[in-house]
Formats: C-alpha cells, structure tokens, sequence
C-alpha cells in the first residue's frame, strides 16, 4: 500500500480550558485521492480532529504526519501548501473588496508567482462557477456563491489535500448539492478531500469512506455503505443513516452492497431490475 | 483573551462571597481604590493586600487569583522598581547605591518605589478579587434595576454593558476563528516586526467588525421583537436584589479599612515618608 498522505497515531488533545480529553487515542491513515466524510453528534471531536490535519491545534499526545511531516513542528502557513482547510462559515474568511483578491490572497502569502497566481485564478473561478464574478464584491454574492468563493480561495493554493468543514450548512439542496459535485470533481482530478457534515443523505451520495466520531473517539470507520448498513451502532452515536440503508435493511435483512446505496439502486432491487444481494456479496445491476 | 474569559467565568463560581449582592461587592471595591490612594505606608499596605487573600480563601478563588496575579505581581512590581528609583529626587542628606549624571539610585528611592509597588498591587488585587467573586452581568442587571426603579433611568444603558460582556465570549471565539482562517491561507500572523504584524492583523479585523455589525443588528430586531423599548420604565426584573445582613457587614468590611486608613493619616503613619 502507498504511503498515506494523512496519518494519525494514537492522538489525544486537551483544550486547555477543560479537564477532560476532546479527543482521546484516535489512529487513522488517509490515503491520496480519498473522498472522506467525518460524522458525528455535536461535540464529537470532527472539528477538533480536522483542525490537527493542518495543524491550527496541536496533538496533547501522539502524532500527525502529513505528507511526512510532522505538524508539531510545523506552523499553519506552512502547511497550507499541503492542506487547504475551508472553514464553515464563508463570512469568517471574506474581507477582500473583489474576488479576485479575496481568491490570491493565498497564494501571494505562499509566494506563488504572478503568471502562476493569475493561472490558478482561472482555473479556480472555472471550477466553482464563479467565472465573470472576479470583480464583484464577495459581501454582495449570495451564500451559496461565497461559500465556493471560501473553496475557491483555498483551491487556488494548490493544496493537495482539501477540507472543508460543514460545506453545506445554511444551504438549500440545490446549492449543497451543486457544491458537493464541485468537490467530487476536485476529487475525480486527484484532490484528496476530506468533508465533515451532518447531511447524511450528502455522505451517502458523494463520500466513498466514512468515519464517525463518539465522545472524542473514532467509533466507525469504513466504506460509506459498510457504516451505513451498522444502523444500529450508528444509532447509539445518535446519527441516523439514511432512510435508503433502514429501508434496505428491513427489505433485504442481512445484504452487502459493494458501493453506496441510492434510492435509484433500492429502486432496482424492488423491482428486480437487480440482483438481490447475498450476505456478503456485491449486488449487480441486471444488463 | 481566554484568561480574561476565564476570569469573568471564576465570577459566576458559588461561594459565600460570590453570593453577595453584587452592588455590595462593588461598594467594598470602591473602599479599596480609595484605600491606596490616601496610604503608602508599606506595612499597612502588605497587610490589606494579606487580607484580601484571605478573603480570596474563603472565596474559594485563590487558585485562579494566584495563576494571574503571579504573573502580574512581578511585572508590577519590577516595572516600579526599575522607573521609580530613578526618578526620585535626589537630595543630599539620602544613601546613594549608585549616582551617574541624571541617574540616581538611593535606599530611600528604593523604599518609596517598594510602597508604590504595593500601591499597584493593593489595587490590582482588589480589582481581581471584585472580577474574580462578581458575575459582571449580574451587577450591570442590578444596578439597571437600581437606575430604573429608584432614579427612573433606562434600562437601555444597563443593556449596554451587559451585551458588552455577554458577547465578549462570542467575540473572542469569532476572532479565534477568523485568525485560524487566516492561518490555514498561509497567513503567518505571528511573525514579523510589530508594524508588520499591525498590517496582517487588517484582513481578521474586517470580518470580525463585519460579524459584529451583523450581530449587533440581529439582536437589535430581537429585542424589538421581544418588546423591548427604551422609553419603559415599567419594566419589571426576573432577578430581584435585595441587601442582606451578610451584604451590610461585607461593605462594613471595606469601610473599615477606610476607617484605619483615615486613623492611620491622623496617626501620621499612612505615609511611606516615617521610614525615610
């Protein structure tokens, strides 16, 4: 197996202000290419945990390695070459008068050169669908639009790996779903992505891992349709599965599925336009 | 920013002294301020700064008093020891430890800068005894009460400084945020000269004023909404204070202290100038 790009070695952190651990021995190793989901009740330890991979907070305990390197010893500007962390809310991180600046900031801070920073612009406001925008003031696009400017203002610092925290918060379907294929196109070029979200049936479409986050520990972690299927663990971390996986369970008690379940495939299963799956076997579309 | 946050936190901690009336509280923190300025005398000035670490005991906060002023005290102190002697006129009849041109350093300049030190630190633990046992907002929600009821002002005012102390929490998480934000797009804010970091510091300002103006206008429609009006003086108040015995005897505990005090300026012993 290739070398992770992310690995996380029994890591512990302690806010300074608390007694108790926010985190406590979580081990984990990313992949490149990965589309990664990290789910989990309120006050489970996903911001804490992805705040370590570009190091804003700093392992109590155990270590975190990116791209080989250490973070303890690593500040944030300097890892943001690595890592692009885009935060939840787009109104934290907006303060320049056009887009255009807003989207090379980052990039100026890292050195780029301008032909390279005028190159990234481009290819960023492609990507986010923000092309035309790049004189208009970022205070003046609608939420959605400013969310993929936050995106897009990271994007432009080529980071090989990609976070987004919450992307989809405050967002109507149309637009959380817009952004989501945004990222899966990012991913499809070679972008490790890494989301945390409460929007399950978004997970379910779009993340091909899943790790699920209790009271400060990795409880789960799998292939989206293998967590997924665990309702009833999934249940005692308070998150519920999507309706596809409960229905599916109840329909076809026992089954395994080799990719994530969308409705469309329940669909076919119902109406045997598919094959219905054996315990532990990959189900397949009939021709 | 946090300690200040955990500080106002210590405030709302359940202890004898904590439970006090909070107006109380702010009476005896009065009695103190006036206690340094009209005492220099060293002596008395240590034992009312003993005293109020007593108090701090039975507060149950001298541990998070200790965390702070250990670090203040020094600074304090060290800043007072260094500037004063310096600075204290010089006359003939003094013991110099060292003189060179306009510099001067005599026992009796150091003694006096050891009793303006303890002026400072009598203050500063006053003052972080008062923030450490009052819970801020609810001496701004009791003096509202007062203003209101007894002088017909506006509970607007009052508002005023208890948003200012609610929202210090939000503020503070707000920056803590948008700085990260900053960071992750490899904006070193920790490093360079002070003039360079001022100009970093311009792209979190934005966001942050732009956040506050936008909370500021959010919680203004609330309180419309919730029928809150400036001109009612009827309001009535969900907390209603009341002076106890245990507040009574609190504020003669800081009025005696003014009381030895004034004794002690009668006696001719308040001033650091018996020992020079």
């Amino acid at each position: 197996m290739a070398e992770p790009v992310l690995a996380v070695e029994h890591l512990f952190y302690r806010y300074p202000t608390r007694a108790s651990y926010a985190l406590e021995d979580v081990s984990l190793s990313i992949q490149g290419g990965e589309f990664l989901a990290i789910i989990g009740q309120n006050g489970s330890g996903k911001t804490t945990l992805i705040k370590h991979f570009n190091g804003l907070l700093k392992p109590t305990q155990g270590q975190v390695i990116v791209e080989g390197r250490d973070t303890a010893s690593l500040p944030t500007s300097e890892l943001a070459r690595s890592v692009g962390y885009v935060f939840q809310n787009p109104d934290h991180q907006i303060f320049a008068e056009t887009v255009r600046d807003e989207i090379t900031f980052g990039p100026r801070n890292l050195g780029h050169s301008p032909e390279r920073i005028q190159k990234s612009l481009q290819l960023v406001l492609d990507e986010m669908d923000l092309a035309g925008m790049e004189d208009d003031m970022p205070f003046q696009l609608s939420r959605g639009q400013r969310q993929r400017l936050a995106v897009a203002s990271v994007l432009a610092m080529e980071p090989a790996i990609l976070i987004i925290d919450e992307p989809t918060t405050g967002q109507d379907w149309k637009e959380s779903t817009k952004l989501m294929e945004l990222v899966r196109r990012l991913n499809e070029k070679g972008h490790t992505c890494i989301i945390t979200t409460h929007n399950m049936n978004l997970v379910s479409l779009f993340a091909r891992r899943v790790i699920v986050m209790r009271a400060g520990k990795l409880f789960l972690d799998g292939a989206t349709q293998d967590v997924f299927s665990q309702v009833d663990s999934l249940l005692t971390a308070w998150i519920k599965p999507p309706e596809v996986y409960s229905m599916a369970r109840q329909l076809f008690p026992g089954m395994h599925f080799d990719r994530p379940l969308t409705p469309a495939d329940l669909g076919d299963l119902v109406a045997g336009r598919a094959q219905v799956p054996h315990p532990n076997t990959p189900f397949e579309v009939l021709p | 920013m946090t300690f200040v946050l955990s500080m106002l936190e210590t405030g709302k901690a359940k202890s004898p002294i904590h439970a006090l009336d909070p107006r109380a509280k702010l009476l005896w923190w009065i009695c103190l301020i006036v206690v340094p300025i009209l005492v220099t005398n060293p002596f008395i000035l240590a034992v009312f700064t003993v005293w109020i670490w007593v108090m701090a005991r039975i507060a149950r906060i001298e541990r998070q008093m200790y965390q702070f002023l250990i670090v203040s005290y020094p600074v304090m102190l060290g800043f007072i020891m260094i500037t004063w002697p310096f600075f204290y006129a010089a006359t003939p009849d003094q013991h110099y430890l060292f003189r060179w041109a306009f510099l001067h350093v005599s026992t009796e300049g150091l003694i006096y800068a050891i009793a303006m030190g303890l002026r400072i630190i009598l203050a500063l633990t006053a003052c972080t005894f008062f923030v450490m046992t009052t819970d801020l907002m609810d001496l701004a929600g009791a003096l509202g009460e007062f203003l209101q009821n007894r002088l017909h002002v506006s509970y607007m005012y009052p508002l005023m400084v208890i948003s200012s102390f609610k929202f210090l929490p939000e503020m503070s998480g707000d920056f803590v945020t948008i700085t990260d934000s900053f960071r992750s797009r490899a904006l070193d804010i920790d490093s360079g000269s002070f003039s360079e970091r001022l100009r970093k510091t311009v792209p979190v300002a934005i966001p942050l004023i732009d956040g506050m103006l936008r909370r500021a206008q959010r919680i203004a429609i609330a309180l419309e909404l919730k029928a809150f009006s400036t001109d009612n003086l009827q309001r009535t108040f969900y907390v209603q204070h009341r002076f106890t015995r245990s507040d009574l005897i609190f504020i003669l505990g800081g009025l005696l202290m003014i009381v030895l005090s004034l004794l002690a300026l009668w006696l001719g012993w308040a001033k650091v100038e018996i020992f020079l």
